[in-house]
């Protein structure tokens, strides 16, 4: 009854949501440079992190097709070559990889499916010897099929492990799901106070073969005012609220379909004293 | 034990028989005042001499010095030797105001002094005792003493038609009837009237031996209904002053041994390491869905209809099986009230009425309504905007009629329905749906005959009717439960008496038809289905006397037949001992097989049930130890073992009722398999101690219970294991109607998985967590402090009790369940609830 009445009292309080904003170390988006692959395909995909601390993250970008045995369809490439390491990642990196031409022999007819995880685990430097052993070329491939393995032995904080989907077809490329645009429509300065929410609004562009996305966004100041807004006729607006504090805050803003399609927009926006407080002081 | 039906006399003001002394006259002429004694001599006349009831004087010589003491006595005019040695005595202890000459100077004087026995005038009122078993039945012959403070005792032997006219004087007494192996019936009688009394006592049938497992009985013993007597009584006037209780007679289960407390007070009982769902609820030895409103606020019935609670932790006899955990059978009377009863009471949760009525000589019709209310007064409030939150509200109702025939036949029959509901509903704006909603209802007809043939007596009883619970998410998901129950039983038994063998025999079928359907998005494929299916179950045991042990052998066959299939017949063999060691000693030893039957859908083929599914089972055993310390207090210790096999394992990521939080850590999918295990051990102590005006009751249990779903996995604490847990509990009667009690209750926190870092899904934006050792890490230990305040007023034809019942007097903070913020980041537990005031008024006629 708790969660209930909370969640309820939650629901009428303006304000931002809690769970919009990224106050430690998070892997944010792990973005394929396509929404659907063929088997064997080579991929790139953007990882963007968010780092409070502003240390840098050691970063480790692998993909396995799991087989039901705790094991990957990958597990036939060498570590050192289906794991990607990058140190000191700031926000937003790319790493390749390639998908396995087995899964020719999975795939259904004519439809995509998810058929690959690429995963992503940021530590802040030195907190996470796998990556040091990733390296090294010297990690057991039974944790990369099951990251859970070595998740329980690393901390909570200064760790995180995203995971996003890879969609794979045996559908010819111009038949293949497009990934969304989306575009920010106001070009207003990004400024805002914790008393006035700032609107962003985007214009999102899409093939039609999916339905309607949704969008949410994420801030390391502050936060949204809603966990996620439908688009409607191409267009969605979400609302920003500044945190109390002055200063600097890194904005991402993510439309997802439910066919692997994916876009961002990510900037900087500043958080400025609200007039009431302005007038106080 | 017995039942006083009807005090309503008193006795006339009369002091204790004393010893009278004629005024002592001097005997030396030179005297001119005699000695006079400074106080009354206190004789202690013969036994024999105050039976006989004569009036009798001893004339005595006492020689008196010149400071008054008494130098010699001799007897002048005597009775017997025993009377004049008392006279004697007491003259020789006597003291006396000097003898005076003519100047005022004292001197020594021989006085004759005559002490007198007068026997107490003639009673002036007369009790008219009727001696009666439970069933009205005259008890001839039965002894009954009355005993005064002073010692004086009256009394005599009942007639043929179980009366005794005994003639006393006003005051304190104690009466005891006893015949033969009967318990005793004590009371005290303080009686301050002078007339014709008409006083009923029920005597209890010889001490029964409590079934194999039937470890406590809580008798539901009013002042106006009689009840029969029972080893481990805990009377309805104690628990309805039981701090925590809020009067319930069910609820007293809840602090009894081998009980865990449940998550945030669910009701539900978690009886020896076993989950809610192993554990079953009867009334009168039919099963029954629930037996606690939501959040276990109250019974589902009232508790006046009730006369015994029976609560049967495990290890119990071959009439009851189908279930791995425990039992708390409700008992209504199996005898006629002697006399009206109406109540009504309020609360801060509910309001309540109940009523007795006689309808003819041998008649009774019974009638309960209870509602809640917590809706009623939440719900303005929290519906200000936004979703209307539908706090939860329930009510039941209760409609019975008992009719016995002269030949000690009787029919019973009972309709009970319960319904409660918690809703959330979407805005207005939005239609009102329901947006969450759960609710549990159920109606029930009862049924009983039964009828003695000589010593045994043949029983048969039905019970059944529609349950239906159900759960609904936001028009997105439902989920219910509606299955048709019944259960027929047929039973014949012979108690044990004395060296008699006593038998019971008896046949149990269940059936029904169970339909479900469970379509709740993120639980797995929708799984709906129904099945008919019946479940027979002979079973029979005898008990042996053998001299200061009794053997209780028994067997119970269970068969579980349903479309699909059926599983294969399970014999449970049963066996319990009740040794006396000495008068106030026994020793209980028990041990058996106890089977369990899977749930309807994990047998049924329409979703992802195995029809090749095999009972659950247990391998119970016991040993306990029962000391009387006095006629006032009683400790209770035992051990106990339970070895769990053939558990059911799997699916655990399927929506399911719960009678508690869901479980957290990782979920077994896999498919339904026998192949689970666990072991439970552990000891029990129950301390009572019980004064006039004083109830205290302790209870520890200490125990540890494992599991192993399936056997490539280690071993885990049970869900609800609970190594410690200790409930205490005293109420104490203040003068001027006021009553205190107090209720102190800790136990272990129960076990959880915990969450050791967590993986961030971006697809669907969601917090997977990483689960670390299975039930590894412990809640805090709960504490609370329960105190509870009564007054009562009694008038000339009714009586008002006022209750404050403050649950958590301390406002401790006890995590209940374990949670965790939205991205697993930090524990977030739910706690307990605050302080709870609760007040109410109940009225009686």
């Amino acid at each position: 009854m708790r969660p209930l009445l909370l969640a309820g009292l939650a629901a009428c309080a303006p304000g931002p949501n809690e769970e919009t904003l990224v106050a430690e170390l998070r892997v944010m988006l792990i973005v394929p440079d396509a929404a659907e692959y063929a088997p064997g395909d080579v991929y790139v995909t953007n990882t963007i992190v968010f780092d409070p601390s502003g240390e840098g993250a050691d970063l480790l970008v692998w993909s396995c097709t799991p087989t039901g045995e705790a094991t990957c369809l990958e597990d036939e490439v060498s570590v050192a070559d289906r794991a990607r390491v990058v140190r000191g990642v700031d926000t937003e990196t790319a790493t390749d990889g390639q998908l396995s031409a087995a899964l020719a022999a999975l795939l259904p007819a004519g439809v995509a499916v998810p058929t690959t995880s690429v995963w992503a685990l940021a530590c802040a430097p030195g907190l996470c010897p796998i990556i040091d052993d990733a390296d090294a070329g010297a990690v057991d491939t039974a944790d990369l099929a099951d990251p859970t393995r070595f998740m329980g032995t690393l901390p909570m904080v200064g760790v995180s492990l995203g995971r996003t989907s890879v969609w794979v077809s045996d559908r010819p490329a111009e038949e293949r799901h497009q990934h969304p645009v989306v575009t920010r429509v106001d070009d207003g300065p990004l400024l805002g106070t914790d008393q006035e929410p700032l609107a962003l609004t985007f214009a999102v562009a899409e093939d039609g073969q999916a339905d309607a996305p949704t969008a949410y966004g994420y801030a390391t100041g502050g936060g949204f005012g809603s966990v996620s807004e439908d688009v409607i006729d191409g267009a969605v607006s979400l609302d920003w609220y500044a945190p109390a504090e002055v200063g600097k805050q890194a904005l991402l803003v993510v439309v997802r379909d439910a066919l692997g399609g994916v876009a961002y927009w990510r900037d900087a926006a500043t958080s400025q004293p609200s007039p009431t407080a302005a007038r106080t002081r | 034990m017995f039942v006083l039906s009807a005090i309503t006399a008193a006795f006339a003001a009369e002091p204790p028989p004393a010893p009278t002394a004629e005024a002592p006259t001097a005997e030396a002429p030179a005297v001119a005042a005699a000695p006079r004694p400074t106080t009354p001599p206190e004789v202690a006349w013969p036994e024999a001499l105050i039976a006989a009831g004569a009036p009798v004087s001893v004339t005595l010589a006492v020689e008196i010095d010149a400071l008054g003491a008494v130098r010699s006595a001799k007897v002048v005019v005597g009775v017997d030797e025993e009377t004049d040695a008392a006279a004697v005595a007491a003259a020789l202890a006597a003291t006396f105001t000097p003898a005076t000459d003519p100047t005022g100077t004292p001197t020594p004087a021989t006085i004759e002094w005559v002490l007198s026995y007068e026997p107490p005038p003639r009673v002036t009122a007369t009790v008219v005792l009727l001696v009666t078993d439970a069933a009205g039945v005259p008890i001839p012959d039965a002894a009954v003493v009355l005993r005064g403070d002073d010692g004086v005792a009256a009394g005599g032997r009942t007639d043929a038609t179980g009366a005794l006219t005994v003639e006393v004087a006003p005051g304190s007494w104690t009466l005891e009837a006893t015949e033969g192996a009967r318990p005793p019936a004590v009371t005290a009688l303080s009686l301050d009237g002078a007339r014709r009394t008409e006083l009923q006592v029920v005597l209890g049938e010889p001490e029964r031996e409590l079934p194999p497992g039937e470890d406590y009985v809580v008798v539901v013993e009013g002042t106006r209904t009689p009840t029969d007597t029972t080893v481990r009584v805990i009377s309805v006037e104690e628990i309805r002053y039981l701090p925590g209780t809020n009067g319930d007679v069910v609820k007293v289960v809840q602090n009894l041994p081998g009980v865990a407390r449940p998550p945030l007070g669910i009701g539900q009982l978690i009886i020896r390491g076993t989950s809610p769902e192993d554990s079953a609820y009867a009334l009168d030895g039919g099963s029954i869905p629930i037996v606690f409103h939501f959040a276990g606020l109250t019974t589902v019935m009232a508790g006046d209809l009730l006369q015994e609670v029976a609560y049967l932790p495990g290890g119990y006899g071959v009439r009851y099986g189908r279930q791995l955990g425990g039992l708390v059978d409700l008992r209504t009377s199996d005898s006629l009230p002697d006399e009206r009863h109406t109540y009504v009471s309020v609360d801060v949760f509910q309001a309540a009425a109940y009523t007795q009525q006689k309808i003819s000589e041998r008649t009774y019709v019974w009638g309960s309504v209870r509602r809640s209310y917590i809706d009623a007064v939440l719900n303005p409030i929290l519906n200000n905007g936004g979703s209307q939150f539908q706090a939860p509200r329930y009510y039941d109702g209760q409609l019975r009629v008992r009719t016995e025939a002269e030949g000690g036949a009787s029919f019973d029959a009972m309709a009970l329905v319960s319904d409660d509901r918690f809703r959330v509903l979407g805005s207005e704006d939005e239609g009102g749906e329901v947006q969450i909603g759960l609710s549990t209802t159920f109606q029930k007809l009862r049924l009983i005959w039964s009828r003695p043939y000589g010593p045994a007596t043949l029983t048969a009883s039905l019970i059944g009717g529609p349950e239906r619970q159900e759960f609904a998410f936001a028009g997105s998901g439902e989920a219910w439960e509606r299955p048709i129950r019944g259960q027929l039983r047929v039973e014949a038994e012979r108690p044990t008496d004395g060296a008699a063998v006593g038998w019971r025999a008896g046949v149990d079928v269940a059936g029904g038809y169970d339909q479900y359907r469970y379509d709740v998005p993120g639980f797995g494929p929708l799984e709906a289905g129904g099945t008919f299916l019946v479940a027979p179950a002979p079973y029979a045991e005898a008990t042996l006397p053998l001299g200061p042990l009794r053997v209780t052998p028994g067997v119970r066959v269970d068969t579980w037949i349903f479309e699909d299939g059926a599983l294969a017949p399970s014999v449970d063999p049963r066996l319990a001992t009740r040794t006396r060691l000495t008068r106030s000693t026994d020793l209980i030893v028990s041990g058996g097989q106890f089977s369990q039957a899977p749930e309807t859908r994990e047998l049924l083929l329409e979703g992802d049930g195995v029809p090749d599914l095999q009972w659950e089972r247990s391998i119970q055993t016991s040993l306990g130890v029962k000391q009387e310390l006095g006629r006032a207090a009683s400790v209770e210790l035992t051990g106990f073992r339970s070895d769990l096999f053939q558990l059911v394992s799997g699916r655990e990521d399927r929506f399911r009722f719960f009678t508690g939080p869901p479980p957290s850590g990782p979920l077994d999918s896999g498919p339904y398999e026998n192949v689970g295990t666990g072991l439970v051990v552990g000891g029990e102590a129950l301390l009572r101690a019980q004064t006039d005006r004083t109830v205290a009751l302790a209870a520890l249990t200490v125990s540890r219970s494992i599991r192993q779903d399936r056997p490539d996995e280690e071993a885990s604490l049970f869900e609800y294991d609970q190594p410690i847990v200790f409930n205490g509990l005293v109420s104490h009667e203040l003068n001027k109607g006021w009553r205190l009690g107090a209720r102190v209750r800790t136990s272990s926190g129960n076990p959880f998985t915990p969450v050791v870092n967590r993986v961030y899904d971006l697809d669907s934006r969601v917090f997977v967590p990483v689960y670390g050792e299975p039930g590894s890490a412990r809640l805090p230990q709960f504490f609370a402090l329960d105190l509870r305040f009564d007054k009562e007023w009694t008038f000339r034809t009714w009586s008002l009790a006022l209750y404050l019942d403050l649950q958590n007097a301390t406002n401790s903070t006890n995590p209940e369940v374990m949670s965790w913020t939205y991205d697993y980041g930090a524990t977030d537990p739910v706690d307990s609830l605050p302080t709870v005031p609760a007040f109410g008024l109940r009225g009686d006629w």
